[in-house]
């Protein structure tokens, strides 16, 4: 006869372990229908963690998406930076050489029409920067092309 | 996702239907059950716990080193254990996350490097009530599970091992573990806990 004040640790373990398996000596089906038997809903425990796993995945894919628009805003501001240390006292003819170099087109006619109206340093300032933002901007679609 | 491993839809399915089981077993362990299901005393579920722990992982509050514990299927098993172990302590699941890190390279395993399990929770009286009252009535009427039990009393419980002893086939032993485990299952449906 076998008496439960005979049951040390070792045989409530063994015990344990015997009636209740491990996810190691179980099947998936097998976990499943021991999880229901429990009362578990599966679908749910999956439905939450898939749905952890989807959220964390689009926070990540948007925090590089806002690292990409930091370092392109700061290339920018950089851009604007080193045309604006041209100086505005850089002559007619030295600015009529960036706008050739730099834009083409439609914009260029543009930048023309602005170096002709220019009648202040504000003018001249405001030119120079969107001169630098279409160049930033042009590398940029170089850079794009490069690594596509 | 840099403080996880990069896993499938199914592999994720799969890993959370494992920790659920491990989950469940600590709950059983610790006689936790509260109106028909698996609760701790203030009411926080299975699935609260396999989500909070895959939570802390993905937010990187658990650290995973994948040195010192590759299986990351183990990494969460010693954070659930660790979640159960503050439930216990009275800790809310909200505040667990705010505590201490407290992951592979701490849990239980007392300065060891390498793949760890982390200490069994010793059974609560209530659970060994329900594991005595299955066995006693099984063994009570079959030799078979006679001839189980009795290995069960010297600590040995895989199938393959008792079915050497005692000459028993596997097969047979594998149905005795099945029996058990109904009348297991029937004994919770019978008490729906506090």
């Amino acid at each position: 006869m076998i008496e439960r004040e005979k049951m040390d640790a070792r045989a409530w373990e063994a015990l344990f372990n015997f009636v209740f398996p491990s996810d190691a000596e179980l099947s998936p089906s097998e976990i499943q229908e021991a999880l229901r038997a429990g009362g578990v809903n599966c679908k749910r425990v999956k439905e939450r963690v898939l749905a952890q796993v989807k959220a964390a995945k689009e926070q990540e894919t948007a925090r590089a998406a806002l690292e990409v628009a930091k370092a392109r805003r700061e290339r920018i501001s950089a851009q604007v930076a080193r045309f604006l240390g041209l100086g505005l006292e850089k002559s007619r003819e030295e600015l009529l050489a960036v706008i050739q170099a730099k834009v083409s087109g439609e914009q260029q006619v543009v930048c023309f029409n602005r170096l002709e109206k220019a009648a202040t340093d504000k003018d001249l300032r405001s030119l120079l920067e969107d001169l630098a933002i279409l160049d930033a901007f042009g590398e940029q679609e170089e850079q794009d092309e490069r690594s596509a | 996702m840099s403080n996880v491993p990069e896993l499938t839809n199914e592999q994720w399915a799969g890993l959370a239907d494992e920790l659920a089981l491990r989950v469940q077993h600590l709950f059983i362990r610790r006689g936790w059950r509260k109106k028909g299901s698996f609760k701790s005393p203030r009411g926080v579920g299975v699935e609260d716990v396999v989500s909070e722990a895959i939570t802390l992982a993905i937010s990187g509050k658990r650290k995973w080193d994948r040195e010192k514990c590759p299986d990351f299927g183990e990494f969460l098993n010693m954070v659930v254990w660790s979640i159960t172990g503050h439930l216990k302590d009275g800790v809310s699941l909200e505040d667990i996350a705010e505590l201490s890190e407290d992951d592979c390279s701490s849990v239980g395993v007392g300065g060891r490097s390498g793949p760890t399990e982390p200490p069994e929770i010793a059974i609560s009286e209530e659970t060994k009530d329900m594991l005595w009252g299955v066995a006693a009535s099984d063994f009570a009427d079959d030799p078979v599970s006679m001839k189980v039990f009795e290995c069960i009393m010297a600590g040995i419980w895989r199938p393959r091992d008792v079915a050497d002893l005692t000459g028993l086939s596997v097969e047979d032993v594998n149905k005795a573990r099945k029996r058990m485990k109904r009348k297991a299952d029937k004994w919770f449906e019978g008490r729906p806990g506090l």
